[in-house]
């Protein structure tokens, strides 16, 4: 019998597997299926396994088969329910994915003992801690605008090609091309080769939308549980988009999306548009910095797009090596506010990198 | 900053830091017309640089508005004096008196100086460029000075001039580049630069601007025109700026450092020669303090000792290293800031011809020297007769419904005379070209349009090809037919039509990037009539400054003029909405997203009504208004984005979620490509194809009355058909046409 996980809740991430197995006769194995999908094999107890369910918008069927040194065969059987974004579901866990940092290396000693998390100015205390491959879900959302025409789009897709190469077995991405309209997307899947069919004939054409295309993309990461990642590849600089980047920003905070932005070029200062001035420029510029920052992702300045594949490589890594903290808040008062969260490591005049904090929704 | 650890710029001040401003200001007069002499561009447009007056050039970013620089040209005193004893202007000698203590220039320099008579003009060309070598800003400079009572300072230096200039930055996108010219007599220099994307903001990490010697120059600066950035800005603490560092060998470079310093780290410098791996140097480094200049900055000093350097060319840059007693491997340690090229100067002063040692200049081709070229009277008066008769056979090659065969007949014929004439081709070919159309009475100047098309399309395919005295010869020919009609005439539909031909050749030069040059444009057509190509070129033209103010009084005009053009009542809505006047347009918006003549303009004014209902915290009016736009407009993309944030922000998360997943973002049967917003940032199109085929017409029933009026003029024959085989101006005998105009 399947006693874990238990019967009526979503499940999303990792999940422990549990089978309690009653037989008169030795067994010869237990196997575990998910979603019809053999996920592991036990042959003695205890029987529990642990599987990563990335996609928590559906249902997911967990079923267990005992089999004896006879040959008969016992099942066990559960389906959790698909999560739902508007229903009551007590989600207080705040998880934050960490990176910290030394001289220019990231340090992967730590214990939970070393990290200090302040919301709102209280203290909280750690419930879970783990560090290395917690599966992610990204969305690689890549400018293929005028400006990047010919071999800048090619470095970018090749940059892009290396972070779907890294890709472990439960990561999930979705690749988009973007330029004033979506010019080219994939589903959401971790098998590279449909995220990287049907790009021959995209050419870069037109202007940039980027502050729609991020909304977008932050709203379907949404439905996913689990670490989602936005990579962003584009110099910033939006002239066609219905949003502005205050709106985009709102959602930065809501969705808890880290944001990894690739820059191309080092500062849109100097431009303007018939849609905004100078100083409407600096600040819709200013503000998806902020957007990064508050997520707790990076800003990567490529000085040439030669660099985008040693830049994706390298968010990779650093997400490997990121921390997951989570803690239950002691101070959610369901207003709607936002939290400030810091994070700091004890002693050791350490950089840490996470989430500037989050809508305590009601 | 998100950045951390980053240096945020560096400044490297000289080795001698100036305490005030030492210098005078010594302009007599000057020109800030864009003057624009023939044989000037065509130097400048060669792209050559060197010359017999070395000049250096410095460029200084904006000081509160980014599309603003200002150009630093020094022309060095000694070279100066030098081409005015080479040009004859002042005559060589030794001083009589030998040393003496109240003159302290001595010998040659001192004779030199004395022997100049009246004023020394010396003069400026400054030209920004595109990347298609469009002329987007350009000024000229004249000095005069009185030699003799400011030849000290200019034996002792020389003269700097501070030009402003403007880059319409992201109007065109590409490089930039800036050229200059300076003359003095017949003598010139040449000199160009890149100019990289110019920033408002605190010093980052500028282009090289180095702190000046502790001496005096003579500088030419339009008052009020000119604000030199921190920490050069005049006041209190004000420095002057060199194009080049003149750091000398053997004394201690001072250098400032923007960042604070991290703990645990300590700053060093990295130093190569160019091309070289760099090695590491220790710095000594000062107390954080505040600079003093117009805008104060805080900054940590610091000194770089560099008695092993011997003079030439260096890059630096600064690094955190270990914060430990050795240095750590070059290798191992990481610039953060840019390299910073340095000029180690011997102890001995240096100057503009410094730059060029060891450089392989081009040299000045003959063509493109300024040496007159204009032939002896009777050539002269042979080749205006040609001109005039090539011209009479293009225009015949019209009206005989050959257009193709006209514009290459009048190519050819211009082509020829520039590359005979180079820059002194322009006012000939304009005399030819006038003096065929000498017999036209005032009413027969209707019949002109047809041949101020003509032009109009050369100027555009000479453009294309860059050949710069040819467009500005075609532009030229243009404005000046426009004008003459209207003149002529004296009719108020003769003023409409030629503000309607130069409404036309500024749209052309719009779409390319030249603003400044459309702009004069469409203010001339708008001095001749209330034309709406011009207006909403003016006003595209502002808008796309992000000058929204300013667009406002012309799409004002523009909507009077052409009530019934939505993409005008368009933007004169935003606009309205930028500078605060939302009820009429909110009024506006209303109507233009109910009408049915312009999609796209619908389409942004659903959005932007969208907006101002969200504003004023009527999102359900906002809701219903984007609903009721993607029934008229199933699946567009950016008004369903725009609707789910409306419907996110109200709360109702999983229909907005639902909307996004729901629409098609990448179909390609999508009937919207979602171009509206772009198309509102690109130049407006709509309008000058309209006045050109508007003039297209027009002119089309002008080729009767022109060609009534060619078959009274005598003697002239097509081109090829001459019994006497002469050949028309500027082609081969074999006739085939001549090259261009070496423009590039």
């Amino acid at each position: 019998m399947l006693v874990s996980p238990a019967p009526g809740e979503p499940v999303f991430g990792e999940v422990e597997m549990i089978a309690e197995v009653v037989a008169e006769t030795p067994v010869r194995r237990v196997t575990f299926r998910v979603d019809g999908i053999v996920v592991g094999e036990l042959t003695e107890p205890p029987y529990r396994l642990n599987v990563g369910v990335a996609d928590s918008g559906v249902e997911h069927r967990f079923e267990v088969v005992a089999e004896n040194v006879n040959g008969e065969v016992g099942t066990s059987l559960l389906v959790s329910p698909r999560f739902e974004i508007d229903d009551e579901v007590e989600l207080e866990l705040q998880q934050l994915y960490v990176t910290v940092t030394g001289q220019e290396t990231r340090a992967l000693d730590l214990a939970a003992d070393d990290f200090v998390v302040v919301d709102n100015g209280a203290t909280q205390s750690l419930v879970t801690f783990e560090r290395g491959d917690v599966p992610l879900t990204a969305l690689l959302l890549v400018d293929a605008s005028d400006s990047m025409r010919g071999e800048r789009l090619q470095a970018a897709l090749a940059g892009a090609s290396a972070f779907i190469d890294g890709m472990q077995d439960l990561d999930q991405a979705k690749l988009v091309l973007f330029a004033e309209r979506v010019l080219h997307d994939s589903p959401f899947t971790n098998f590279a080769e449909v995220l990287q069919t049907g790009l021959e004939g995209v050419e870069a054409r037109g202007s940039t939308a980027l502050n729609d295309h991020l909304y977008v993309a932050l709203r379907l990461l949404e439905p996913r549980q689990g670490r989602r990642v936005i990579v962003l590849l584009s110099d910033g600089v939006d002239v066609a988009s219905v949003l502005q980047m205050r709106e985009v920003l709102t959602s930065v905070r809501r969705s808890q999306a880290l944001i990894y932005w690739l820059r191309l070029g080092a500062t849109a200062s100097g431009h303007t548009s018939a849609w905004r001035d100078v100083e409407g420029h600096r600040e819709e510029f200013e503000l998806l910095e902020r957007g990064v920052e508050d997520s707790g992702g990076r800003i990567l300045i490529l000085r040439d797009i030669s660099q985008t594949r040693a830049a994706f490589t390298e968010i990779l890594n650093e997400l490997r090596d990121q921390y997951v903290l989570g803690y239950y808040p002691t101070n959610n008062q369901g207003d709607d506010s936002w939290h400030e969260i810091k994070v700091r490591v004890r002693g050791r005049g350490l950089d840490v990198r996470a989430r500037q904090g989050y809508i305590d929704f009601r | 900053m998100i950045a951390r650890g980053i240096l945020a710029g560096i400044l490297w001040l000289a080795g001698t830091v100036t305490s005030s401003l030492a210098a005078e200001h010594t302009v007599v007069r000057t020109h800030r017309e864009a003057v624009v002499e023939m044989r000037v561009a065509a130097l400048i447009m060669s792209g050559q640089q060197g010359g017999a007056l070395p000049i250096a050039l410095a460029i200084l970013p904006g000081v509160d508005d980014p599309e603003s620089f200002t150009a630093m040209v020094e022309i060095d005193g000694a070279a100066l004096l030098d081409s005015l004893l080479a040009d004859g202007v002042a005559e060589d000698g030794t001083d009589e008196d030998g040393t003496d203590e109240d003159r302290p220039i001595t010998g040659r320099e001192s004779a030199a100086i004395r022997s100049v008579a009246g004023p020394l003009v010396v003069d400026l060309f400054a030209y920004v460029l595109g990347d298609q070598l469009d002329v987007l800003d350009q000024q000229s400079v004249s000095l005069e000075l009185d030699a003799v009572a400011h030849g000290e300072v200019l034996a002792a230096t020389g003269l700097k001039f501070f030009v402003p200039l403007a880059l319409t930055a992201n109007a065109v996108d590409g490089p930039r580049q800036l050229r200059v010219l300076a003359r003095v007599g017949k003598t010139f220099g040449l000199r160009g630069t890149e100019v990289k994307g110019m920033s408002g903001d605190p010093p980052q990490a500028w282009p090289p601007a180095f702190a000046e010697f502790d001496e005096p120059w003579l500088i030419a600066m339009p008052q009020g025109e000119v604000v030199l950035p921190p920490p050069f800005g005049f006041g209190a603490g004000a420095v002057l700026p060199t194009s080049r560092a003149l750091i000398v060998a053997g004394e201690p470079m001072l250098g400032q450092a923007f960042a604070a310093p991290l703990p645990g780290s300590r700053l060093i410098a990295l130093v190569r020669s160019p091309g070289d791996a760099a090695v590491v140097w220790p710095l000594e480094i000062g107390e954080r303090e505040q600079v003093r200049s117009v805008t104060p900055f805080d900054a940590t000093p610091f000194t770089v000792e560099n008695a092993d350097l011997d003079p030439g060319l260096y890059e630096i840059a600064l690094a955190w290293g270990p914060d430990s007693d050795e240095l750590p491997d070059a290798t191992k340690a990481r610039a953060s800031s840019s390299y910073v090229p340095v000029f180690i100067a011997s102890p001995a002063r240096t100057d503009a011809r410094d730059l060029d040692r060891g450089v392989e200049q081009p040299e000045l081709s003959p063509e493109t020297r300024t040496k007159k070229r204009r032939p002896p009277n009777r050539k002269l008066k042979e080749l205006l007769a040609r001109i005039a008769t090539d011209y009479l056979s293009a225009l015949r090659q019209l009206v005989a419904g050959e257009r193709r065969a006209a514009l290459a007949t009048l190519s050819a014929s211009e082509t020829g005379v520039v590359e005979q004439l180079n820059a002194d081709a322009v006012p000939i070919l304009a005399a030819g070209q006038t003096s065929a159309l000498a017999s036209l009475t005032d009413s027969e100047w209707r019949a002109v349009l047809p041949a101020a098309l003509l032009h109009l399309d050369l100027s555009q395919r000479y453009r294309r090809q860059h050949r710069f005295i040819l467009t500005h010869h075609a532009t030229q020919r243009v404005v000046e037919l426009a004008r003459a009609a209207a003149t002529r005439l004296a009719t108020p539909e003769a003023s409409v039509e030629a503000a309607r031909t130069l409404a036309g050749l500024g749209s052309q030069y719009q779409l390319t990037g030249s603003l400044s040059q459309a702009k004069k444009l469409f203010d001339q057509a708008l001095d001749l009539a209330d034309d709406a190509t011009a207006l909403l070129g003016l006003a595209t033209l502002q808008e796309k400054r992000g000058h929204f103010v300013e667009a406002v009084p012309a799409l004002e005009r523009l909507v009077t003029v052409q009530s019934e053009f939505p993409e005008g009542r368009l933007r004169l809505a935003l606009n309205r909405i930028r500078t605060g006047r939302i009820k009429p347009a909110r009024d506006d918006l209303r109507r233009l997203a109910r009408q049915t003549d312009s999609d796209w303009v619908a389409v942004v004014a659903h959005q932007e009504l969208a907006r101002l209902e969200v504003e004023r915290s009527d999102s359900r009016a906002a809701v219903k208004l984007l609903r009721r736009g993607l029934q008229r407009w199933p699946g567009h993309p950016t008004l369903a984005i725009q609707l789910a944030y409306v419907l996110e922000s109200q709360g109702q998360g999983r229909a907005s979620l639902e909307l996004l997943t729901e629409t098609r973002f990448a179909s390609a049967t999508a009937e919207f490509a979602a171009r509206e917003r772009s198309r509102y940032n690109a130049w407006s199109e709509q309008l000058p194809k309209a006045n050109r085929h508007q003039l297209d017409l027009l002119a089309e029933t002008r080729l009767a009355d022109l060609g009534r009026w060619l078959a009274a003029q005598p003697g002239a024959t097509p081109v090829g058909t001459n019994p006497a085989g002469t050949t028309p101006a500027g082609t081969t005998p074999s006739g085939g046409a001549a090259g261009g105009d070496g423009g590039r």
